[in-house]
């Protein structure tokens, strides 16, 4: 699904393309920026059906969601960080037009959470710039370790600090999701504790239940980060 | 043309435990035309004037939607005598103080717009140039004649005796004329005169032609935008009217980012806060 109409504008984080709303066109006084990283390499073969079902039913539930207007939505599926679609409002997003993805490839997941949390600093410089309140949440959802990143778990640190550091954002969260990524759970806990990521949720196998579960966790999140906006801070790790 | 508004609760009431007694509100009206109101209750009156200054922002709303008039005569006419009886029907308490609280709205086209205030309060334009008008209305003593008053027979003459020459010194009206740029803030005039009570015994009108004048902006506001912290009114308002945008809560955007600067080196707003205002420019622009 591509969504690049007249209203949107290219941007840069890096070495990584991301697009957005143009401020302009927004009417909201702030927005939370909500990036999906979903893993789209050889090893999810298999499940990538039950995958979009969970980005479907996040995308569902946050538009039916009190705050729905105040949200904005970029799509990234990885192995090579392919932007389905910008940061758009989430209020005009179509969840049944998002495919399965065709899966195959290595996961670069530092890389990954690095783009995303790029994008999200560079847009909501974007935006603060132009008078709005701005938060973040980006959920990475991996079955596997990183395989062949060129960023490093420091630089991810780094870069998760920036935007709230240079105030264009009030606070971000990023949530590191393994899903059938029991094997590598030892590797996920260490990025997340040495990445500066906000919380690491195993969910252990792919069953059904548990994506229903992990659809519903992620749209409360993003939903509890949307309340957080104008505290001054970010909001509570919710359990899985 | 864009409208929006924004008010704000005023450190005093903060840590009084007491509710924000400013409220604004804005819309579109039936025709081509779009409306901004704010309103002030009366702290003094320690009363529940918060449930004053939303009465007299809707009835003044209520009188406005509901008078099909031309273009300018929005706030002439039999308009006074409607908003009275607007402003008196309106009532969810029992308690006349709570209803002591000011005014000061507009109606606006392209072509023609108006303001009406009672009590106190500030007008505000930015034209193409970025030029900017202040106009601001205090009343002797700090003690404005509301609109509740014309509705209690009696007050008139016991608020006259209040003012040692209400013919001559009732209000006093300050303009200063200002702009912002690159280098800060240039002040290019300012005058002050006073006015007679009858000048505003049934409120004020001023018309502006936001097309021959080469208008941007029309704002409406209370008078606490003369009490952030140690901040002259205009460098207030040149502040709060340096929109970066102008498309849906553009006036909400520019006023949190505002007084967050303003927190940040030290001015914190005393008072409540309250503004609408009106975008007359380009759809997306600034200009």
């Amino acid at each position: 699904m591509q969504i690049f109409t007249d209203d949107m504008q290219t941007g840069t984080a890096g070495n990584f393309n991301f697009s957005g709303v143009r401020p302009e066109k927004l009417g909201a006084a702030e927005y939370t920026l909500v990036t999906l990283v979903m893993d789209r390499t050889g090893s999810v073969n298999g499940f990538e059906a039950d995958l979009l079902r969970v980005k479907r039913a996040v995308v569902e539930a946050c538009r039916k969601a009190p705050r729905a207007e105040y949200l904005m939505l970029r799509s990234v599926e990885v192995n090579e960080r392919v932007d389905v679609h910008g940061f758009v409002e989430l209020v005009n997003i179509d969840p049944s037009k998002y495919r399965a993805p065709n899966c195959k490839g290595s996961t670069a997941l530092f890389d990954a959470t690095y783009s995303a949390v790029a994008a999200t600093n560079e847009y909501a410089r974007t935006l603060a710039d132009n008078d709005f309140s701005v938060n973040g949440i980006v959920i990475v959802v991996t079955d596997g370790d990183d395989n062949v990143s060129a960023q490093t778990v420091k630089n991810v640190a780094k870069e998760i600090k920036r935007g709230v550091q240079n105030e264009w954002l009030e606070s971000l969260n990023v949530v590191l999701v393994g899903v059938n990524a029991t094997c590598c759970k030892k590797h996920l806990d260490v990025f997340y504790r040495n990445g500066g990521l906000t919380q690491y949720v195993d969910v252990g196998d792919a069953t059904p239940q548990k994506l229903a579960r992990l659809a519903d966790f992620i749209s409360r999140s993003i939903t509890s980060q949307s309340q957080s906006l104008g505290t001054g801070g970010p909001s509570q790790a919710l359990t899985f | 043309m864009n409208v929006d508004h924004f008010f704000t609760i005023g450190a005093m009431h903060v840590s009084q435990g007491t509710p924000c007694e400013d409220y604004a509100w804005s819309g579109h009206l039936h025709s081509d035309a779009v409306f901004g109101v704010v309103s002030d209750g009366c702290s003094g009156a320690c009363a529940n004037t918060d449930i004053g200054a939303r009465t007299i922002s809707f009835a003044l709303t209520r009188t406005i939607q509901s008078r099909k008039v031309p273009g300018g005569e929005w706030f002439r006419g039999d308009f006074f005598h409607e908003l009275r009886k607007n402003f008196a029907s309106l009532r969810l308490t029992d308690t006349e103080n709570d209803y002591l609280a000011t005014v000061v709205g507009f109606v606006a086209t392209p072509e023609t717009a108006s303001v009406f205030l009672m009590g106190d309060g500030a007008i505000a334009t930015r034209d193409a140039e970025g030029i900017c008008q202040l106009i601001e209305l205090d009343w002797y003593g700090n003690a404005p004649y509301y609109l509740e008053y014309t509705l209690r027979s009696d007050h008139r003459a016991r608020f006259l005796k209040g003012l040692p020459e209400p013919s001559l010194q009732a209000v006093q009206r300050r303009t200063t004329t200002f702009s912002m740029n690159e280098t800060g803030l240039s002040l290019l005039g300012s005058a002050t005169k006073w006015l007679g009570f009858e000048a505003l015994e049934t409120g004020l009108v001023l018309d502006f032609k936001p097309q021959d004048q080469g208008l941007r902006v029309l704002a409406v506001m209370t008078d606490g935008i003369s009490h952030i912290g140690a901040v002259p009114a205009e460098a207030a308002v040149a502040q709060f009217l340096a929109f970066k945008n102008t498309r849906g809560g553009f006036v909400k955007r520019r006023m949190r980012k505002a007084l967050t600067v303003f927190s940040q080196d030290g001015h914190m707003p005393r008072d409540d806060i309250a503004v609408a205002c009106v975008w007359m420019g380009d759809e997306n622009g600034i200009h």
